[in-house]
């Protein structure tokens, strides 16, 4: 079983808007896991992508972004969710995200090609959400795809119309 | 290196607080005594091998407070008759769960067959996997699951996974992917594996390791 050597970890405090987890320089892969809590019980979370840009850590904003995804509940018929054009970020789940006491959204993602300057970067899918609506599980499996073959570095999350208000998420690289 | 004639003493070793220089023995032997700090590995906390026919697979000590992220790997898992393999988990207000506090949902990919949703809400006993296990004595279920917020008093507990295993009357190849959650914000101690709701025995060499992940 290959091993997680940590590459960067965010305890989340101060309900920022948004963290970064960068740090990816190798062609292994990284994992992402974690666990966190947004402040709007009808908020979304975006994942993004970073680059390196000049020495900085640069989110990539545009509409680069392509998934296929099952969403997954325990209530309702699952649904294919999936976009290959016009989409500037992933949201989690498709769906507003809650905030009730107990409630909170966990993570595991798998980073693929991401310091490959020659080849798009991929990520595969885990992740349990809670849905606003109802508070109901409302998780997801599947891939994104990043359409831009160069070398990225890292991840943001960022609260749309909402916060991060507590959790923590790290950034592992995957060794044999 | 001494001061005014005294050697001081060695420094107390913890994880996250190491002082020296270290022999490749000293990290051998600080690692095995969790005092060496390697943020980020994955550490076997147990390894469960099924014997005597056991109806269910036990894990006592999940050590809820070092990891926030748990994995469970299932090998080999043999069921002595068509059932369901589930789990419950335990707290200190309800004890062994069976309140219906649990949701699964499960993407079932079948080799024959149509592709299907499984869904259970506040049940008592969730699957692991919601089609029945084979008994077929060289079939057996494989997955892995992790789940977060074992050690959390203010979350409930959520999981994600994958499993892979035989019809247990066509024979043909399952695999399952999906969710379970605990809809109990409430710390957990231990978990209990079971197949067909306990009334079905593990095939000996059934085999289930926690693993902890830690975050910092």
């Amino acid at each position: 079983m290959a091993n997680l050597v940590q590459v960067k970890t965010t305890t989340i405090t101060g309900n920022p808007s948004s963290v970064t987890l960068d740090g990816i320089d190798t062609d292994d892969v990284y994992v992402l896991i974690g666990s966190f809590t947004i402040s709007v019980d009808t908020g979304y979370a975006h994942f993004r992508i970073t680059k390196d840009v000049g020495g900085t850590t640069t989110t990539q904003a545009a509409t680069n972004y392509a998934w296929a995804t099952k969403i997954i509940t325990p209530y309702t018929t699952f649904e294919d969710n999936r976009f290959n054009t016009n989409r500037n970020c992933m949201y989690f789940s498709n769906s507003p995200m809650g905030a009730s006491a107990g409630e909170s959204h966990s993570l595991y993602y798998e980073l693929h090609n991401f310091n490959n300057a020659s080849k798009e970067s991929y990520v595969i899918i885990k992740e349990n959400i809670f849905n606003s609506t109802a508070s109901n599980s409302y998780g997801s499996q599947g891939g994104l795809k990043y359409m831009v073959a160069e070398a990225h570095n890292g991840i943001t999350i960022s609260g749309d119309a909402s916060t991060l208000t507590s959790g923590t998420l790290t950034l592992y690289k995957q060794v044999s | 290196m001494s001061e005014f004639g005294y050697i001081p003493e060695s420094p107390a070793q913890s994880f996250g607080n190491n002082t020296g220089i270290f022999s490749p023995n000293d990290i051998y032997d600080l690692t095995r005594a969790d005092k060496y700090t390697n943020y980020g590995q994955l550490e076997l906390i147990q390894t469960i091998v099924s014997e005597s026919n056991t109806n269910s697979i036990e894990f006592t000590d999940l050590k809820e407070n070092e990891y926030n992220t748990h994995l469970f790997t299932f090998s080999n898992i043999k069921s002595a008759g068509a059932g369901q393999l589930h789990y419950n988990v335990y707290t200190s207000q309800y004890g062994y769960d069976t309140n219906g506090h649990y949701t699964s949902s499960l993407q079932r990919c079948s080799a024959s067959g149509s592709f299907s949703d499984f869904r259970q809400v506040n049940v008592a006993f969730p699957y692991v996997q919601g089609h029945p296990l084979s008994s077929v004595s060289n079939q057996s279920m494989n997955a892995y699951w992790y789940f977060n917020n074992f050690g959390d008093s203010t979350k409930q507990s959520q999981a994600y996974g994958q499993t892979v295993s035989a019809h247990s009357s066509s024979l043909f190849n399952v695999s399952e992917y999906g969710l379970l959650n605990y809809h109990k914000p409430r710390p957990i101690t231990k978990i209990k594996f079971k197949l067909g709701g306990g009334t079905i025995a593990f095939v000996d060499g059934s085999t289930i390791s926690v693993y902890g992940i830690k975050f910092s």
